[in-house]
C-alpha cells in the first residue's frame, strides 16, 4: 500500500509531456507580458494616487466626453445595420454564385477586407474629395453648379466606416448560409412555399446567428475607430476614441487617458457580455454554438398571453401577408438584393480603383481624371530613402510579428485542440480576447510597459506588440485545420513506427500546411497595415510605413499613398493566389 | 386503428391550396402521372432521354437505377426543380410544365432528410399546412394525426438534431404526407439507414401507402427496396427507360442483360438456338448438353447465339446421369447463413451460381468436387 504510494506519487507530480497542454505555456507568458500586465497597469493608473475615480467622474461630467460617447455608440449602430443592409445581399448573391463567378465576388470581399484601413479611407478622401471623381462627374453631367460638400461630414463617416467593415458582415453571413443544407431550401418549396417564404421561414432564421455576429462584430470594431473618423468626419462627428489619441503627450494627462481607454474597453466588453448571452463566445472567432440553433420562436420562454398574441398575430397577420406575398415573382426579389449587392460591391471596389488609377497619375498634385498617365509617384515613392526606410522598417516589423505570432498561435492551437485540458472554451476566448479590445486601448496601455523595459520604438517592441493580435489570427485558422485532420491518419503512422515527432513532421503538418500558411500571411498582413500601435510605440526615432502615410495624408494630399495601395492590393492578390492553388492541390486529395 | 385515409376532410383543404393541380377525387386521392417524351440535356450530356411513362392513380411506382442513370433528374422534373428541355408531364391530364415546384401540391421526401434544423418537430410537419393557409385548429390536429400515424407523437417538441436517423427519416415523410397530396415523392429516403431500420421503414412506407391511397413516385438504386415496395417499376439505365413492369415480371421475364444483371442475381450464359417452337426454344451451351428455355416473341432462328438467364436460386444439384445436367466443378462455396450459395465452372469455362437453402446435413460441397447442376425447362429465359 504505501510502496504504491511512494511509486505513484512524484509520477503525479510530473508534468505530462504526452499532453500538449504545456504548449500553451510559451503564449500564456507572452500574453502576460504584453497583454495582461499592460492592461492591469492601465486600470491601476486611471484610479492611481489620490485620483480615486476622479478621473472617471470627469468622463461623464465633461459633455464633450460624454456626449462623443453617445454619438460614437450611434455611429456604431448606425454602421452595422448599413452593414446589415447591403451585406447580407451580398453573402446571399455570393452564396447563389456559381464556378468562377463565385470566385470572383468572393474575391471582390476578401481583397478589400485585407487591405488597410488607413488606405482604404484614404481611397474615400480623394473619391467624395472636392475634387474628386463623383464631384467631377456630377459637375459634367450638370446636375450641380457647384462640388458638392461629400466629405467632413455624418454620412462621409457612416459610409467610410461600413465600407471598410462590410467584408466582416459579408464573410460572418457567408460562413452562416454555407452551413445550411441546400436540399432544406427544395423541402420547403415543395412543401408550398413561395421564393419569398422560403427566404423569411427558412433561410433566414438559419443564418439569424450569422447576422447577429455579423453586427456586433462590426458594432464592436466600430466602436474603436479613429483613423477613419478622424480623416473623413467634421467636428460634430468626433468618436471616443479620437480623444485618446489626439493629445501630444501621452503622459501629460496623468491618469486621465487610461480612464478614458478603460471606459472604451468596458463599454466594448458590456457589448460582447451581452451578446454571448445570446449567441455563445464563440462568434469572436467565428464559430457557432454547437448543438443549439437559434429557435425562430422559443414557445416555452414565452409568457402565455404573449405566446397568445405572438400566435393570434402570426395566424392573421403573418402567415397570410406570407402567403400574399408568395405570389411576387422571385425575379422581383433577386433585382432588389441585386442592387443592393451591386452597391455593396461598387462601395468595396471603387474606391481602389480610383486609387490605382490615381497611382499612375502624370499631375504633380491631385487631379482627377489624371491629365496624362506616367510612373512618376511610383518614382518618388521608390527613390525616396525615406519612404523606402519605413518600408523596411514595416516588412522588418512585420516579418518578425509574423514569426512570432505563427510558433506562439500554432504551439497554443496545438496546446487547446490536442490536450486534455478542461474549460477549452474560456481559453480559446482569453487567448482571442485581444481581437475585441479597441487598438488604442492596447496601444495606450503598452506605451508605459515600452517606456519603463525601454522597448518604445525597438523592431522587436513594435512586432511584439503587433503579435499580441496576430496569434489569435493564427490561433483560429490552425486550430480549425487541426480539428480537420484526420487523427486515424496519425494512429496509423504510428502503428506502423513512426515516433511523435515524425507523426508531425509526416502526418500532421503537411495536413496544416496550407492553415498555417494563410494564418502567417494574415499575421503579416496585420502588423504591415497596423497604425494604431505603431503611433503609441515607434517612438521618435522609427517610422513604419503606415505612420509614414498617415503624416503624409494628413498634410498633404497627393498620390503617394495610391502607389502604396496600388503595391498593397499586388501584395495581396499574389497571396490569395497562392492561397487558392494550396487550397485547390488540397481539394485535389 | 381506423383507417386515416378515409375520415380526413379533404375538401377543404383542397379548396384552399393555392392552385392545387388536382381534381379532388371521391374514392381514391392519388393523381394520374403522365410523362410524355421528356429529356434533360446538361450541356453535351444527356440526363434524360425521350422517357415515357404513365403512373395510375394510387400507384406505386419506383425509378431504378445505378447513379448517373437519370432517376433523380426525372423526380425532380416531376417536383418541377428541374427544367424540362422537351416533352411534358401532365397531372390529372394537366400539364405541370409552368406550374412551379411550391404549387404542384406535391409532398417530398429527400435522401438526407433536409429537415429544418430551426424548428421543431411540430412545426417541421405544420410547416406545409401552414403554406396552405390552414387554420391553427385544423392544422394541430391534423399534425397530430400524422404525427401519430408515424408514432413520433412524444418527439413534438424536439428539434431535428435531437432524433436518431430512423426518428429523423419518420419526421421528413410526415412533412411530406400531411397534407394528404395527391402525388408524394421520395428520392432515396432510406439509403441512409442501416439494414433493419430500412426493413422497419419500408414496411412503414407500404403500410401508408395503403392507407392514403396517394400516388407514390419512389426513387432507388437498389433494387432490393423496388422489389419489396413498388406496384410497378421503371429500370433506367443512361437516362432512358430499359423496362417497365412489376416486380415479378421484372425478375422472371427482364427484357435485356442490363435488367436481369440490375435486378436480383443472375447467371447469364452465351448459348447456341438448336431449334424453337412456340415459347420453347431448345439451347446448348459450350460443352453442355442441350437444353430447353423460355422465351416471348419473334421466334429464333436455329444456329443464333443468345444469352439465357437461370436464377442462381432455380439452379439445383442433381444426381450423376441425370437427362439434361450440366456437369461443373465447384470453385468456391460461401454459406450465407439461411442460403448456401455455390459457385461453379462449366468445362467450358462458364461459371454457374446456385444458391440453396443451408443443407440439413451441414455438408457443403468441397472446392474442386464434380457436381451435376440442373434446372427446370421454365426456369431458363432467353435475352433477345
Amino acid at each position: 500500500m504505501s510502496a504504491a504510494a511512494t511509486v505513484a506519487a512524484p509520477r503525479r507530480a510530473r508534468i505530462d509531456l504526452r499532453d500538449p497542454a504545456w504548449l500553451l505555456a510559451p503564449v500564456l507568458a507572452f500574453f502576460a507580458f504584453f497583454y495582461v500586465v499592460p492592461l492591469a497597469d492601465l486600470l491601476h493608473l486611471s484610479v492611481a494616487g489620490d485620483a480615486g475615480l476622479s478621473y472617471y467622474a470627469r468622463v461623464f461630467e465633461v459633455p464633450l466626453y460624454r456626449e462623443s460617447l453617445v454619438r460614437t455608440f450611434g455611429i456604431a449602430a448606425a454602421v452595422a445595420a448599413l452593414c446589415a443592409l447591403f451585406g447580407y445581399p451580398t453573402a446571399l448573391l455570393i452564396h447563389r454564385a456559381r464556378g468562377t463567378w463565385k470566385l470572383v465576388l468572393t474575391a471582390a470581399v476578401v481583397l478589400p477586407y485585407f487591405i488597410s484601413v488607413l488606405i482604404r479611407t484614404y481611397s474615400w478622401m480623394v473619391l467624395l474629395g472636392r475634387n474628386g471623381p463623383i464631384n467631377k462627374l456630377l459637375l459634367s453631367l450638370g446636375v450641380v453648379d457647384a462640388p458638392l460638400p461629400l466629405i467632413f461630414n455624418r454620412a462621409s463617416v457612416l459610409i467610410s466606416i461600413g465600407a471598410v467593415l462590410l467584408p466582416l458582415m459579408v464573410l460572418t453571413v457567408g460562413g452562416s448560409l454555407a452551413r445550411i443544407d441546400p436540399l432544406v431550401q427544395r423541402a420547403a418549396t415543395a412543401s408550398g412555399a413561395g421564393p419569398l417564404a422560403v427566404f423569411w421561414r427558412v433561410l433566414f432564421p438559419q443564418t439569424l446567428p450569422g447576422l447577429l455576429a455579423g453586427l456586433l462584430l462590426v458594432f464592436i470594431s466600430a466602436l474603436g475607430f479613429f483613423i477613419t473618423p478622424s480623416l473623413l468626419g467634421g467636428p460634430a462627428d468626433q468618436m471616443f476614441a479620437m480623444h485618446i489619441t489626439q493629445q501630444a503627450d501621452f503622459l501629460a494627462s496623468g491618469g486621465f487617458l487610461q480612464s478614458l481607454a478603460a471606459v472604451l474597453l468596458a463599454v466594448t466588453l458590456l457589448v460582447v457580455a451581452v451578446a454571448a448571452r445570446f449567441l455563445g463566445l464563440e462568434f469572436i472567432w467565428g464559430g457557432q454554438r454547437a448543438g443549439r440553433p437559434l429557435r425562430d420562436a422559443a414557445p416555452g420562454r414565452l409568457a402565455p398571453w404573449r405566446r397568445a398574441v405572438l400566435g393570434r398575430a402570426a395566424e392573421f397577420v403573418g402567415w397570410p401577408l406570407l402567403r400574399a406575398l408568395g405570389a411576387v415573382p422571385a425575379w422581383l426579389g433577386a433585382l432588389v438584393s441585386g442592387a443592393l449587392a451591386a452597391v455593396a460591391f461598387l462601395a468595396l471596389l471603387l474606391p481602389i480603383a480610383i486609387a490605382a488609377l490615381i497611382s499612375f497619375s502624370d499631375s504633380a498634385y491631385m487631379r482627377f481624371p489624371p491629365p496624362a498617365y506616367s510612373l512618376r509617384w511610383y518614382e518618388k515613392f521608390l527613390a525616396d530613402p525615406a519612404w523606402m526606410a519605413s518600408l523596411g522598417t514595416s516588412v522588418a516589423v512585420g516579418l518578425l510579428a509574423a514569426a512570432l505570432s505563427v510558433v506562439l498561435g500554432t504551439a497554443a492551437a496545438f496546446g487547446l485542440v490536442r490536450s486534455s485540458l478542461r474549460g477549452k472554451s474560456a481559453w480559446m476566448t482569453f487567448l482571442v480576447s485581444p481581437l475585441i479590445v479597441p487598438g488604442v486601448v492596447l496601444g495606450l496601455s503598452l506605451y508605459s510597459l515600452f517606456l519603463r523595459a525601454d522597448l518604445a520604438g525597438s523592431i522587436f517592441g513594435l512586432a511584439a506588440a503587433h503579435a499580441v493580435g496576430g496569434i489569435p489570427l493564427v490561433l483560429v485558422i490552425v486550430a480549425a485545420s487541426l480539428q480537420a485532420v484526420d487523427t486515424r491518419q496519425e494512429q496509423a503512422a504510428a502503428v506502423h513506427g513512426a515516433s511523435p515527432l515524425r507523426v508531425f513532421r509526416f502526418v500532421t503538418l503537411p495536413a496544416i500546411r496550407p492553415g498555417v500558411l494563410a494564418a502567417s500571411f494574415f499575421a503579416f498582413l496585420h502588423s504591415f497595415d497596423d497604425l494604431v500601435l505603431s503611433m503609441f510605440l515607434s517612438g521618435a526615432r522609427m517610422t513604419t510605413l503606415p505612420l509614414r502615410l498617415w503624416g503624409n495624408v494628413n498634410y498633404k494630399l497627393d498620390p503617394v499613398p495610391a502607389v502604396v495601395a496600388t503595391f498593397e492590393v499586388g501584395l495581396i492578390v499574389a497571396g490569395l493566389f497562392l492561397a487558392r492553388s494550396a487550397w485547390a492541390a488540397r481539394q485535389r486529395h | 386503428m381506423s383507417s386515416i385515409g378515409t375520415d380526413i376532410p379533404l375538401a377543404g383543404l383542397a379548396l384552399r391550396a393555392p392552385a392545387s393541380v388536382r381534381a379532388a377525387s371521391s374514392s381514391s386521392i392519388g393523381s394520374r402521372i403522365d410523362i410524355r417524351g421528356l429529356s434533360r440535356r446538361f450541356g453535351r450530356f444527356t440526363a434524360v432521354d425521350n422517357v415515357d411513362l404513365q403512373i395510375e392513380p394510387g400507384e406505386f411506382v419506383t425509378l431504378l437505377g445505378p447513379s448517373g442513370s437519370g432517376k433523380t433528374t426525372l423526380l425532380g422534373a416531376i417536383a418541377g426543380f428541374a427544367a424540362v428541355d422537351e416533352g411534358d408531364i401532365l397531372v390529372d391530364g394537366r400539364s405541370v410544365r409552368r406550374v412551379p415546384p411550391h404549387k404542384r401540391g406535391f409532398g417530398m421526401v429527400f435522401q438526407h432528410y433536409a429537415l429544418f434544423p430551426h424548428m421543431t418537430v411540430e412545426q417541421n410537419v405544420g410547416f406545409p399546412l401552414r403554406m396552405a393557409g390552414l387554420g391553427r385548429a385544423e392544422s394541430a390536429r391534423r399534425i397530430g394525426e400524422t404525427l401519430e400515424l408515424l408514432h413520433l407523437g412524444e418527439f413534438a417538441q424536439r428539434l431535428p438534431a435531437q432524433l436518431s436517423g430512423g426518428q429523423q427519416q419518420r419526421v421528413a415523410i410526415a412533412r411530406a404526407i400531411v397534407r394528404r397530396p395527391p402525388v408524394v415523392l421520395m428520392d432515396e429516403p432510406l439509403s441512409a439507414l442501416d439494414r433493419r431500420l430500412r426493413e422497419a421503414i419500408q414496411i412503414e412506407i407500404r403500410e401508408l401507402h395503403r392507407t392514403l391511397g396517394t400516388t407514390i413516385v419512389f426513387v432507388t438504386h437498389d433494387q432490393g427496396e423496388a422489389l419489396a415496395l413498388s406496384d410497378r417499376i421503371a429500370v433506367l439505365d443512361k437516362g432512358r427507360i430499359v423496362q417497365v413492369g412489376s416486380p415479378g415480371a421484372l425478375y422472371r421475364q427482364p427484357g435485356n442483360e442490363f435488367v436481369a444483371r440490375f435486378v436480383g442475381e443472375s447467371n447469364l450464359l452465351d448459348a447456341r438456338v438448336l431449334r424453337s417452337h412456340g415459347d420453347t426454344v431448345v439451347l446448348q451451351a459450350d460443352g453442355t448438353h442441350s437444353f430447353e428455355a423460355r422465351h416471348v416473341g419473334a421466334s429464333l432462328a436455329a444456329g443464333r447465339q443468345v444469352k439465357v438467364l437461370v436464377r442462381p436460386e432455380r439452379v439445383t444439384r442433381v444426381a450423376p446421369g441425370t437427362a439434361g445436367a450440366l456437369a461443373a466443378t465447384v470453385e468456391s462455396t460461401v454459406f450465407l447463413g439461411e442460403i448456401l450459395r455455390v459457385d461453379a465452372v462449366l468445362p467450358g469455362g462458364a461459371r454457374v451460381q446456385m444458391r440453396c437453402l443451408d443443407p440439413r446435413d451441414g455438408r457443403l460441397p468441397a472446392i474442386g468436387e464434380a457436381v451435376h447442376l440442373a434446372w427446370q425447362a421454365g426456369d431458363a429465359w432467353v435475352l433477345a
